[in-house]
């Protein structure tokens, strides 16, 4: 299909925007709750078929832009201003719910973020789709919108559309749910699609697909698309112009490939600098879209390899990690691998489905072999279901393997008990990717960072005197140790879960999408923090990630996992500029890179997307 | 789907044969012996012995179990001691009664709950909801039997609308049939209606906040027709739970019911049973009580299985 390949028509680069009838005019949007302003002057127009971007990180409007202009704002938020859509004779703003009612879902629809929650899990899907159709009117009789439901789902390419209509939802994938998500939008030819991070919670090869059913959607009903993104190689792939939003305001605008090489806003050149992974080599540190933000000025990149605060930190490596790390190395009787895994599997058994036939089995790990030597820093790679988590759960000693052995500094730690694995507890330790869910909501931060400690039996002066020295090292104030982790924000609380981590001295670090839950300002902050502490502390670390930039950006080796086996491991820049493996080439080119996409706005030269 | 079906029943059929075991044995091990108390106080040995041999107490306990467990079988629940007439059809009499009583109660809590927590749910944010949720917080503070005296105090001694006691069976004069049954259903009710209030209320506001109910509205239904259409029915999966719960209590809360308004119910049959030592007759009415729990927690487990597709297995 065309339209996958060519995000814009040529020649849309430069010159003055083509004058299109716009379909939505937004003007003086504003969004309230009862004391603040979340949302301020919003003024943009979406023209007929045209693809228009919104970019901009957590909490900065982008989806109160949206469900204001869709009616759909939480309880107790309001919005002022005006959103006019063409051939609707009222303001959206201040519609009443039945007059929205009519326009949602037939002129306007949307696609949400969250493809497991977003369906009716008690309604099969072929007729959730059906439905919208019945709704407005677009078929009359039942079994007319049944056989359209099903034509609207081979058209999003499910695969056998006739047996997936009659699924329920928890049947299906997640990426088959946003098909189904998107069938349902463009059931009946809406003038505005609307999408809101269709593809963040997708696996990239899944996410690749999706984005090119969303071009082919809008292209085929001529609709125009208003594209909500954190992801900016995404939104260069998709959108011909860009709103970039922050702090609940428009802080730019302008074409994609004007925006993305010459960024005239602090914000946008400190964004594009924080989500580029790929020019900059393995370690080296990101430009921080935080620093920019507060000193309103680009900033320069910092020097590579430089610990940021030398004070308490340097001193905390001199008499706590070399000591012990020496000490290790003896133990491990010459430069033999750390960790040593060999044939593992692990299969679990799926409760019964049938009396004749027995319960079915999961293999979700089959014959991984991985050498993880002290020091490296060993990336685990793979999309949702490859195995990934599987794997580091029996390495920490969480699970056990069905077969094989794992070693750890030389000892078994297969098949052996919880209390004969102290010395695994006290050498690695964790860092989860939910900063919400992975601290204790009663717990002062004090007591969270010290609890690994307090299982060990250190006094309480030491364990105070640990977290002081912790909080410093994750460049948390000191204060910090006395309040509830609901008090912090997410990248924060992933810096309190890595103090925690640490608390314990370990040797081995182990990161399970420590930052695929945070912005990509905060995510770059956070990535800087655990390269320089890896240094710093001289830890073995083992990094597992869906995303592969961020992987290539932190590790010096990597294992690529696919259906519970790993299907190629070695040098990081080895598996990346060379893949061998026909899967690590096809994830590879999945991902969607800033200067690909912008490749195909008619921008070539790299230092240009960069805007160095 | 077939196989969770029958998962569930080898579970009721397995708790049945725990409970009768142990309503069996709870029975055996308390104090006092039938065969003495419908003798009187004056009875030789000798007659007491005739009469522990005639019903077959002086046989080991595990031959009196599988006597009576194989009765039960048949619908046989034995004799009782002291009337000497058959247990069965004193149970089946009453059983009847203490079911209908429930039933209604169960509709009346019903009627109240469904629509008063949904729409303390909707309005949960404005006046209206509030106050809704607080009445229901006041009702389910109130005992039922607290309930009967009042609702009899205004509805029969003041106002005379209904009768304040007795029981009519619905054969013999359907009228007067539900003017009897009016009041100590809604007693019943209406303290388990304000309860099961609270439940609906919060499982329909869990609904509200889900995702799926904002997709509702993005394909164009309105607030209140993407709760009926795709928010009631998930609802009702936490609140069939409760109504299985439900259920139970009101089955304990006819037996006081029954007291208030002098209705021949089970609950009355027990009491009786229980101050005359009616052993045989104790032990079965708690048995159909058990098994009536049983089987409200085993056809709540299969409507689960109906209300939720995900339990259906692959």
């Amino acid at each position: 299909m065309s339209a996958a390949d060519a995000p814009v028509p040529a020649g849309a680069t430069d010159g003055p925007a083509p004058v299109i009838a716009p379909v939505l005019q937004v003007s003086d949007l504003q969004v309230k709750t009862a004391h603040t302003t979340l949302l301020h002057d919003m003024h943009f127009t979406l023209g007929a078929g045209e693809r228009l971007g919104i970019i901009g990180e957590s909490g900065s409007g982008k989806s109160l832009t949206v469900l204001s202009a869709m009616g759909l704002l939480p309880d107790g938020l309001t919005a002022e201003g005006s959103v006019r859509l063409s051939g609707c004779d009222h303001d959206l703003v201040g519609a009443t719910e039945a007059q929205m009612a009519r326009i949602r879902g037939q002129r306007m629809s949307m696609v949400f973020q969250e493809p497991m929650t977003a369906l009716n899990p008690l309604m099969r899907v072929g007729a959730q789709v059906a439905e919208v159709m019945l709704l407005h009117g677009k078929h009359s009789d039942k079994r007319a919108a049944a056989a359209d439901a099903v034509e609207m789902l081979r058209r999003v390419r499910i695969p056998d559309p006739q047996a997936t209509a009659r699924a329920y939802p928890h049947q299906l994938s997640g990426g088959q749910r946003q098909r189904v998500m998107l069938a349902m939008a463009l059931s009946n030819d809406p003038a505005v699609l609307i999408c809101d991070e269709p593809t963040t919670a997708l696996d990239v090869t899944v996410q690749e697909q999706m984005l090119d059913l969303i071009r082919e959607g809008v292209a085929d009903h001529d609709a125009a698309l208003l594209f909500i993104t954190h992801d900016l190689a995404v939104v260069a792939s998709v959108c011909d112009r860009v709103l970039v939003l922050h702090d609940g305001r428009i802080v730019e605008e302008g074409p994609v490939a004007r925006v993305f090489t010459t960024p005239e806003h602090p914000y946008t050149q400190s964004l594009l600098a924080a989500s580029d992974l790929e020019s900059g080599g393995r370690g080296e540190r990101l430009r921080n879209a935080g620093e920019a933000r507060t000193a309103a000025a680009p900033s320069a990149p910092a020097p590579s390899g430089v610990a940021p605060s030398a004070g308490a930190p340097s001193t905390t490596a001199a008499h706590g990690r070399p000591g012990r790390a020496a000490h290790a190395a003896e133990a491990d009787e010459g430069d033999g691998p750390l960790i040593t895994v060999r044939g593992v599997e692990r299969s679990y058994r799926r409760p019964r489905t049938s009396l004749r036939r027995p319960a079915p089995e999961v293999r979700a790990l089959r014959g991984i072999d991985l050498d993880i030597h002290a020091g490296q820093r060993f990336g685990i790679v793979g999309e949702s279901g490859s195995g990934k988590s599987t794997l580091i759960r029996l390495i920490a000693g969480l699970d056990q393997p069905t077969a094989g052995s794992i070693r750890f500094a030389g000892q078994e730690i297969a098949g052996r008990k919880e209390r004969d694995l102290t010395f695994l507890r006290r050498d690695l330790q964790m860092v989860f990717q939910d900063p919400m869910g992975s601290l204790d909501p009663r717990m002062r931060v004090q007591d969270v960072i010290a609890e690994p400690l307090v299982a060990q039996g250190a006094p309480a002066a030491e364990q105070r005197a640990r977290v002081a020295e912790l909080l410093e090292a994750v460049r948390l104030p000191a204060d910090a140790a006395t309040r509830y982790p609901h008090q912090f924000s997410g990248g924060q609380r992933q810096r309190i879960s890595i103090a925690r981590a640490l608390s314990v001295r370990p040797r081995v670090l182990v990161a399970d999408e420590a930052v695929s839950a945070l912005d990509v300002s905060v995510r770059a902050q956070i990535l800087d923090l655990i390269t320089d502490l890896v240094e710093q502390y001289g830890l073995t670390l083992i990094f597992v990630s869906h995303d592969l930039s961020v992987i290539r950006h932190v590790c010096d080796a990597v294992a690529v996992m696919r259906n519970g086996v790993v299907v190629e491991s070695g040098a990081t820049e080895q598996v990346y500029t060379h893949p061998a493996h026909a899967y690590t080439q096809e994830l590879l080119a999945a991902v969607p890179t800033l200067e690909r996409s912008l490749r195909a706005h008619g921008v070539h030269d790299s230092q240009e997307v960069l805007g160095r | 789907m077939l196989l969770t079906v029958l998962r569930r029943t080898a579970v009721f059929v397995a708790s049945i044969v725990a409970a009768s075991v142990l309503v069996f044995l709870f029975m055996a091990v308390l104090p006092g012996d039938a065969a003495e108390v419908s003798l009187g106080t004056n009875a030789t040995p000798e007659a007491v012995a005739a009469v522990r041999a005639e019903f077959g107490t002086d046989r080991p306990l595990p031959t009196q179990y599988v006597d009576w467990a194989g009765g039960l079988l048949t619908g046989d629940f034995g004799r009782s001691l002291i009337s000497r007439e058959s247990v069965t059809a004193q149970i089946s009499d009453r059983l009847q009664v203490t079911m209908i009583l429930v039933f209604a109660a169960m509709v009346v809590s019903l009627l109240i709950a469904l629509p008063l927590g949904t729409l303390a749910a909707a309005r949960h944010q404005r006046g209206s909801g509030l106050a809704l949720s607080g009445v229901s917080q006041l009702g389910a503070a109130v005992p039922a039997f607290l309930a009967g005296i009042l609702l009899v105090a205004l509805f029969s001694v003041t106002l005379g609308w209904f009768p304040s006691s007795g029981w009519t069976a619905p054969d013999d004069d359907f009228v007067g049939f539900l003017r009897q049954l009016a009041l100590p259903a809604i007693s019943l009710g209406l303290v388990e209606g304000a309860v099961l209030t609270r439940y609906v209320r919060s499982a329909v506001l869990e609904v509200l906040r889900e995702d799926f109910l904002r997709t509702a509205r993005a394909k164009g239904l309105t607030r209140s027709q993407a709760l009926v259409r795709h928010g009631l029915r998930n609802a009702a999966i936490p609140v069939v739970t409760v109504l299985g719960l439900q259920l139970a209590a009101l089955l304990i809360g006819a037996v006081v019911i029954e007291r208030v308004y002098v209705i021949p119910g089970l609950g009355s049959l027990l009491l009786d049973g229980v101050s005359s030592r009616d052993l045989l007759l104790v032990q079965g009415v708690v048995m159909v009580l058990v098994v009536a729990v049983l089987l409200i927690n085993y056809v709540v487990d299969l409507l689960y299985t109906v209300i939720d597709p995900r339990l259906r297995g692959s």
